[in-house]
């Protein structure tokens, strides 16, 4: 056909056919859209812009350094964002090839079928042998893997050690041996000694990790191999009058001053300088000092008071702060198994990520981690090798519904706090319905 | 078939004229059928399942409602939280419209500028914005405590996170955000003819006898207009009590609205099943409170061109 040339001005205007033409382009072009595939891989995780470029990097590297990797498509979200959109990706059939998991939602995910299981890789593809032996089952759930561990942490207690020493003039507790007697002793005398203008404690009772760690230190679990409460009801009425207590005396921020700062660490008492010491992850020592700059320490977890039942051992367990997991149902298999393979052992990925993801699982990673480090990595990193030697291995991973109960748990901590429910009726009601969604 | 060809060219014609409408009507059509009639049609299905959006869907019959109205305290407690708002909210939204309404109508100077100025905030009405806002003024470290403290009163306290206040505080913003009923008031309020004041004035009526027997019955064809919106709408109330607690209807469950209830339900803890019948039974609720409205209007309302 031969080519016209246009002049403008006779260019015939869009017909009415075009015009609809195109409308239902557009239509069926906006219809399409949503849908996922495309081509390459799919990544998502959570966390910071800080996580999301050194892990974009690391892909990046992983691309060049072999032929024919497909383009990975990456997405970032912070945590509560992220679970809500990738439950809704997966209902969808849109499974991100590549995740990053939690323990405690790997078994709704294998419940699903959502994971693929990586035994068959193991040793081979995937090499997890220098990788600590406390944290390479982290990612298994009945028998088999499903999640390689990409970091781990540990829960502890944060300490302000300026403001410790400032208003009670006394550094540091000694906590290898301080119990939770000791603990509630000093965060009551920060109150008294403040004039009322600091607490020592954030309120911890509505965490339900914090409450297993209390469950742990008396001998028991929070659930049997057989997904049934395995603690005593009267431990968990203990538990909760205890924070009462605290929050009566002043040693912890009244009910009000901890719902205000629920999901927010920046309003946080401890970040407004109004708190001591507070129940925290490894990780959010760097998030403390990120908010607001402090001398901060990461305290050992108190031990059970002499007067406790059961039979006292470390309450603690070295954690899976984050696992990689791909997606059942992936055309790229063996590509995002090479890709977990290099984010946990290639020395590439391990100098682009550093310590960004919480502490590496490797020995050797950690200790040219602790090289470079900043003095707040450092207070975390050597947190790790003390709980390393204080600490228990958590027998199994967490049952069907267990993110759900820790959600809640806050909301009984918080009936107690504002006088809707005493210690002893919230335990029961909680006890019930805890039972009622692992159980029933 | 003896029609003559003339008239079967004239009705394709007609049909093809009707096709033409249909097209123009089809991104609203098609919007309708796959947006919200369809999902309506399958979330009613779904109320009737045990369903996690994972796993196929498994009919339990009326489980969910079951559950629902005999063994779910919360539920209970969203539907008192949620009762309390809207008649707490729309009265006082509707009352706050009338009475600025009614300032703007004197032929106040820069009327323009004063309807754009308190319309403002229900442009935001919705916002996370508003919503953060709200928690700098009700804060324990917020705007009202700093200024109950020039008085000498006690400021630790937070009005959003205490349970006895945090509603309270919810319903004060949904009253702020009088914008769009005033706007509309303010439309009837001129519809109303001059003569009508002038006469009762003659017949001696003072200023409250005037409100009474010319404005609210000239007006209450708009009242229950607004009335029924702003009911829906309360029932609806999502996104202050999200924002302001956190995603959590926390401190204690005291402003669990049943929307937030809901989501929570459907988009936290997967049981889908039991969150369509959540929705089926407020819409249950709003059909109800609709019918009520509709029912007494002709008790009420009064339309300038029916005669009573």
């Amino acid at each position: 056909m031969p080519r016209h040339t246009r002049d403008p001005a006779t260019t015939p205007r869009p017909t009415r056919r075009t015009v609809l033409g195109l409308a239902a382009t557009g239509l069926v072009a906006a219809g399409c859209g949503g849908g996922g595939g495309g081509p390459g891989m799919a990544a998502s995780w959570w966390g910071d812009p800080g996580l999301n470029d050194a892990l974009n990097d690391a892909v990046g590297a992983f691309r060049d350094s072999g032929t024919g990797r497909p383009r990975v498509r990456s997405e970032f979200l912070p945590w509560d964002g992220y679970w809500d959109k990738l439950a809704t990706r997966t209902a969808g059939g849109d499974t991100p090839d590549l995740m990053m998991q939690a323990a405690t939602y790997l078994p709704e995910y294998v419940g699903r079928g959502a994971l693929r299981p990586l035994d068959s890789y193991l040793g081979d593809a995937l090499r997890l042998d220098d990788v600590d032996a406390s944290a390479r089952s982290t990612g298994g759930y009945r028998g088999r893997t499903y999640a390689v561990v990409a970091a781990t942490n540990a829960l502890t207690v944060i300490a302000d050690r300026g403001l410790l020493r400032g208003v009670t003039g006394r550094d540091l507790p000694d906590d290898r041996a301080w119990t939770w007697d000791d603990l509630e002793e000093l965060a009551g005398e920060v109150h008294r000694a403040s004039d009322g203008e600091t607490f020592g404690l954030q309120d911890g009772g509505g965490d339900l990790m914090a409450f297993q760690l209390f469950v742990r230190q008396r001998g028991r679990e929070l659930f049997d191999g057989d997904d049934r409460l395995a603690f005593p009801v009267d431990w968990l009425a203990e538990w909760l009058a205890l924070w009462q207590r605290l929050r009566e005396s002043g040693a912890a921020p009244p009910a009000d001053m901890t719902a205000e700062s629920v999901n927010m660490l920046a309003q946080s008492p401890m970040v407004r300088g109004r708190a001591a010491m507070s129940f925290a992850w490894t990780q959010d020592i760097g998030s403390h000092a990120s908010l607001r700059e402090a001398e901060y320490a990461a305290l050992l977890p108190p031990g059970p008071s002499r007067s406790a039942p059961g039979e006292a051992r470390p309450g603690l367990w070295i954690n899976a702060a984050s696992l990689w997991s791909v997606a059942a149902e992936t055309r790229h298999a063996d590509t995002a198994v090479e890709l977990v393979d290099f984010l946990v052992n290639d020395p590439a990925a391990e100098e682009l990520l550093g310590t960004r993801l919480g502490t590496p699982p490797r020995a050797d990673a950690r200790a040219r981690a602790r090289e470079g480090a900043d003095a707040v990595t450092r207070v975390s990193l050597d947190y790790m090798d003390l709980v390393a030697e204080y600490s228990t291995p958590l027998p199994r991973v967490w049952p069907l519904g267990f993110t759900e109960l820790r959600s809640e748990f806050n909301r009984y901590n918080q009936d107690v706090g504002f006088g809707l429910r005493s210690p002893e009726a919230a335990a029961d009601a909680y006890y019930d319905y805890a039972a009622g969604v692992v159980e029933g | 078939m003896s029609a003559s060809p003339r008239t079967r060219v004239r009705v394709r014609a007609r049909h093809r004229h009707n096709g033409w409408g249909y097209l123009f009507l089809a991104p609203w059509l098609v919007g309708f059928f796959l947006l919200v009639l369809g999902p309506m049609a399958a979330s009613l299905a779904l109320s009737f399942t045990d369903f996690n959006l994972f796993d196929p869907p498994k009919w339990i019959g009326l489980d969910n409602y079951r559950q629902a109205f005999f063994d779910d305290e919360r539920f209970w407690n969203a539907l008192r939280v949620t009762f309390t708002y809207v008649f707490a909210s729309v009265p006082a939204r509707l009352a706050f419209a009338l009475a600025v309404a009614m300032l703007l109508n004197r032929g106040v100077r820069g009327l323009r500028v004063y309807r754009a100025v308190y319309y403002l905030p229900s442009l935001l009405g919705g916002s996370v914005a508003i919503a953060v806002l709200w928690r700098q003024l009700f804060g324990s470290d917020g705007l009202l405590n700093h200024f109950l403290s020039w008085f000498g009163a006690d400021t630790g306290h937070s009005w959003i996170a205490d349970p006895d206040t945090s509603l309270l505080t919810m319903i004060v913003l949904a009253a702020w955000q009088f914008g769009s009923p005033m706007i509309i008031f303010l439309a009837g309020l001129r519809q109303i003819p001059q003569e009508l004041y002038e006469a009762a004035e003659l017949d001696g009526a003072g200023p409250i006898a005037r409100f009474r027997a010319v404005t609210l019955p000239l007006l209450s064809p708009l009242i229950f207009f607004n009335l029924l919106l702003q009911v829906i709408g309360a029932f609806q109330a999502f996104t202050p009590a999200y924002v302001v607690s956190n995603g959590t209807g926390g401190p204690s469950d005291s402003t669990l609205f049943y929307t937030l209830y809901l989501y929570e339900e459907g988009f936290t803890q997967f049981h889908m099943g039991y969150a369509s019948a959540l929705a089926w039974v407020l819409f249950a609720v709003i059909a109800v409170f609709s019918a009520i409205a509709f029912l007494s209007s002709k008790y009420w309302v009064h339309y300038a061109d029916v005669r009573s």
